[in-house]
C-alpha cells in the first residue's frame, strides 16, 4: 500500500511538472508567430521556418497538456445524472467507464509508437517548404499518450480503492 | 455489422457514456477505437492516429490557445473593472441604465474571449454587487449578466467559431464577421429589452440617485483606461474582417497586445503572466483532447456514411429545406440543454452541415444559425454553463432558481433573434459578404 501510495504521489508530481513547465511553450508559439508577422508585414522578409515551427511546438502543447487537465478534473464532462450519486456510487462508475478510457489511450499509444517508430525509420520530412524531419515532434503524440494514460491509471486505481473501501487513497 | 445499426449504436453508446459522467473526450475516443475495430478490424485504428496527428498540425487551431492566453492576460489585468468603472460613470439618470452598462460591457469583453465563462464570472463580481446596492431587482441583474457574458461563445474570437470552421470547414474568418453581427444584434436586443422594462416598471432598476452620478471631468477621465483594451480588440477583430491576417496571426498580435496594455495598465509581470499561462493550458489541454477524440469520432462515423444518411433522412423530410434546417437546429437547441456547446459541436456538425449543402442551404449562413443557437444553449436551464457559472460567483442568497428564472426573458430575445436571421439572413451575412 504504501508502495501504491509514492507511486501514485509520483505520478501526480509527474503530471503536475510538465503541466507547468508545458504551459510556458505557448509563450514560444506566440513569440514565433508575432515575429512572422512583424517580418512578413512590416519587414517583407518572411521565414519558411517560424510558422512551421509554432505548428510543431502547438501540437505537442495541446496534447501534453491532458495529463495535467485530468489531474485537476478538468475535462469537460456532463454532469446531469452522475450529480445524483454519492461519491463512492461515482467511483464505481467511473471504474466501470474507464473502459473507455484505456481502450482509447492504450490503442493510441500502441500505433502511435508504431507510427513515429516508422517515421524515424525512414527519416520522414515535413512536406513544405521547410524540409526537416517530422518526426521528433510526432513523437509528442504517443508521449502525451503515455502520460494521460498514467494519470487515468491513478485515477482508476484511486477509484477502485474508494469503490472497494470507501476509503480515500492519497 | 452494417452502418443503419452502427451509427444509432455509436451515438446511443455516446449519450449512455456522457450521463454517467465520462468526460467527453475519452467518450468520443472510446467509441471510435472500439467501434472502427469491430467495423473494420485493428487495421482500421491507424488511421485514427494519423486523424490525431492531423489535429496537431492545423493551423487554424493554433488560435485556439493564444485567444485563451489573449483574454486571461487581460482578465489579470483587471480589465473588465476597469470598463465596467469607465462605463458606470457614463450610465446617468436613466432608468434601467446600469444594467445596460452592463450589457455593453459584456459585449466589449466578449471580444476579449473566447469563452462565455471569462464575461460571466468577471461581470457576475464586479457588476452584481452594484446592481444589488443600487436596489436593481435581481431578475434583471442576473440575466443581464447571463445573456450579456454568455456572449463571449458567440461574438469572435470564440472558441466555438473556431472550432466549428476547422471541423466542418467553412472560413473562421468569415464566421467571426457573421459572428459580430449576430453577437451586436443580441446584445442590442438585449439592451432595448432592460431599458423598455425599465422604462414601464419604475422598481425594477431605479436610476442612480443624484449624488452618484459623475462629472463630467470624471467621464471624461475614465476613458482613459479603456483606451488600449479596446484598441487591441479594434485591431485583432478588424485584421481577420479586413483579411490581412489570419485568426492565428491575429490572436498572436492580440497576446501582443494585451501584454502591452497590461504593461500601460503597470500590472504587468511575470507572476501574471505565468498564472495566465497555467489557466491557458488547463483549458487547452481539455479543449486539445477534445479534439482529438472527435477527429477519430468524426472520422469513424464519416467512414460509415453518416453524414449521406443523415442527409437522405433530412431530404426526404416533409416541408423541404427550410424545415429540415429548422429540424436540425431544433435539435441542437435540445442537445444545448444538456450537453456542452463544444460536444454539439462535434457530434451534429459533421452530420448536419454536408446535408444542409446537399439542400442547397448556405453553409456559413447555417454556420452563423447554428453557432447562435450554441449561444442560447449556453444559457438554456437546466445545464446551461453560463447559469453555473453565475450562480457560482453570487451570493448564497441567490439560488440556481433565481438565475433559470432570470434567464427565461433572454432566451425568448434570442429566438427572436434567430428568427430574424432566418427571415432575412443578409443582417448576419452583410459584413462577411463585404469581406469578398
Amino acid at each position: 500500500m504504501r508502495i501504491l501510495r509514492s507511486l501514485l504521489r509520483y505520478i501526480d508530481s509527474l503530471s503536475r511538472c510538465t503541466g507547468v513547465y508545458v504551459a510556458l511553450v505557448i509563450l514560444a508559439v506566440f513569440l514565433l508567430i508575432f515575429v512572422e508577422v512583424i517580418a512578413r508585414y512590416v519587414l517583407d522578409s518572411p521565414s519558411v521556418w517560424r510558422n512551421a515551427l509554432a505548428q510543431f511546438l502547438f501540437g505537442a502543447y495541446f496534447v501534453l497538456g491532458g495529463a495535467y487537465t485530468l489531474l485537476f478534473g478538468g475535462h469537460v464532462k456532463v454532469d446531469i445524472l452522475y450529480d445524483l450519486f454519492p461519491a463512492r456510487k461515482k467511483a464505481i462508475i467511473d471504474v466501470a467507464t474507464s473502459v473507455f478510457f484505456f481502450f482509447f489511450t492504450i490503442v493510441l499509444l500502441w500505433y502511435g509508437i508504431d507510427k513515429c517508430w516508422t517515421a524515424t525509420m525512414r527519416n520522414e520530412l515535413l512536406e513544405e517548404a521547410w524540409r526537416v524531419p517530422e518526426w521528433p515532434f510526432m513523437w509528442t503524440l504517443p508521449l502525451a499518450t503515455f502520460l494521460l494514460l498514467l494519470q487515468g491509471l491513478a485515477k482508476f486505481i484511486r477509484d477502485l480503492y474508494h469503490a472497494i473501501t470507501g476509503g480515500q487513497l492519497q | 455489422m452494417s452502418p443503419a445499426i452502427a451509427i444509432p449504436l455509436m451515438f446511443a453508446t455516446l449519450l449512455v457514456c456522457l450521463a454517467l459522467g465520462l468526460p467527453l473526450a475519452f467518450t468520443m475516443g472510446g467509441i471510435a477505437v472500439i467501434f472502427t475495430a469491430l467495423l473494420w478490424g485493428t487495421g482500421g485504428l491507424a488511421g485514427l492516429v494519423s486523424a490525431s496527428l492531423g489535429v496537431m498540425g492545423n493551423f487554424v487551431l493554433v488560435a485556439i490557445p493564444l485567444f485563451i492566453l489573449m483574454s486571461m492576460i487581460l482578465d489579470k489585468a483587471k480589465i473588465a473593472t476597469d470598463l465596467f468603472n469607465a462605463a458606470y460613470k457614463w450610465s446617468g439618470p436613466l432608468r434601467g441604465s446600469l444594467a445596460a452598462v452592463t450589457i455593453l460591457v459584456c459585449t466589449i469583453v466578449a471580444a476579449t474571449t473566447g469563452i462565455a465563462a471569462t464575461g460571466v464570472i468577471a461581470m457576475g463580481l464586479i457588476a452584481f454587487p452594484r446592481m444589488m446596492q443600487y436596489k436593481y431587482k435581481k431578475e434583471i441583474s442576473l440575466g443581464s449578466i447571463l445573456a450579456g457574458g454568455s456572449l463571449g461563445e458567440l461574438i469572435p474570437p470564440s472558441t466555438v467559431i473556431i472550432l466549428y470552421g476547422a471541423t466542418v470547414g467553412v472560413s473562421v474568418g468569415r464566421m467571426f464577421a457573421g459572428g459580430i453581427c449576430a453577437g451586436v444584434i443580441f446584445s442590442g436586443l438585449f439592451i432595448a429589452y432592460v431599458l423598455t422594462r425599465a422604462f414601464f416598471q419604475k422598481d425594477l432598476c431605479p436610476a442612480l440617485p443624484a449624488e452618484d452620478r459623475a462629472s463630467w471631468r470624471d467621464k471624461m477621465l475614465s476613458l482613459r483606461t479603456i483606451i488600449l483594451p479596446v484598441f487591441v480588440i479594434v485591431v485583432v477583430l478588424g485584421s481577420i474582417i479586413t483579411g490581412a491576417a489570419t485568426p492565428t496571426e491575429a490572436a498572436a498580435v492580440g497576446v501582443a497586445g494585451a501584454i502591452i496594455s497590461a504593461a500601460a495598465l503597470r500590472r504587468l509581470n511575470w507572476s501574471m503572466i505565468k498564472a495566465s499561462c497555467i489557466e491557458t493550458i488547463k483549458l487547452s489541454g481539455m479543449v486539445g483532447w477534445i479534439v482529438v477524440s472527435a477527429a477519430c469520432f468524426s472520422s469513424t462515423v464519416l467512414a460509415l456514411g453518416a453524414a449521406r444518411m443523415m442527409g437522405d433522412i433530412l431530404m426526404a423530410m416533409p416541408g423541404g429545406a427550410l424545415a429540415s434546417m429548422a429540424l436540425t437546429l431544433g435539435i441542437v437547441f435540445l442537445l444545448g440543454m444538456f450537453v456542452s456547446p463544444t460536444a454539439i459541436i462535434f457530434i451534429c456538425g459533421p452530420l448536419f452541415a454536408p446535408a444542409m449543402q446537399q439542400l442547397g442551404i448556405d453553409s456559413l449562413w447555417y454556420s452563423i444559425l447554428f453557432v447562435s443557437m450554441l449561444q442560447v444553449a449556453y444559457i438554456s436551464p437546466p445545464f446551461g454553463y453560463s447559469l453555473f457559472y453565475l450562480s457560482g460567483v453570487t451570493p448564497a442568497d441567490i439560488t440556481i432558481r433565481d438565475v433559470y428564472k432570470s434567464a427565461w426573458p433572454f432566451i425568448v430575445l434570442q429566438v427572436v433573434a434567430l428568427i430574424i436571421f432566418v427571415v432575412s439572413p443578409e443582417v448576419v451575412l452583410w459584413l462577411p459578404h463585404l469581406m469578398g
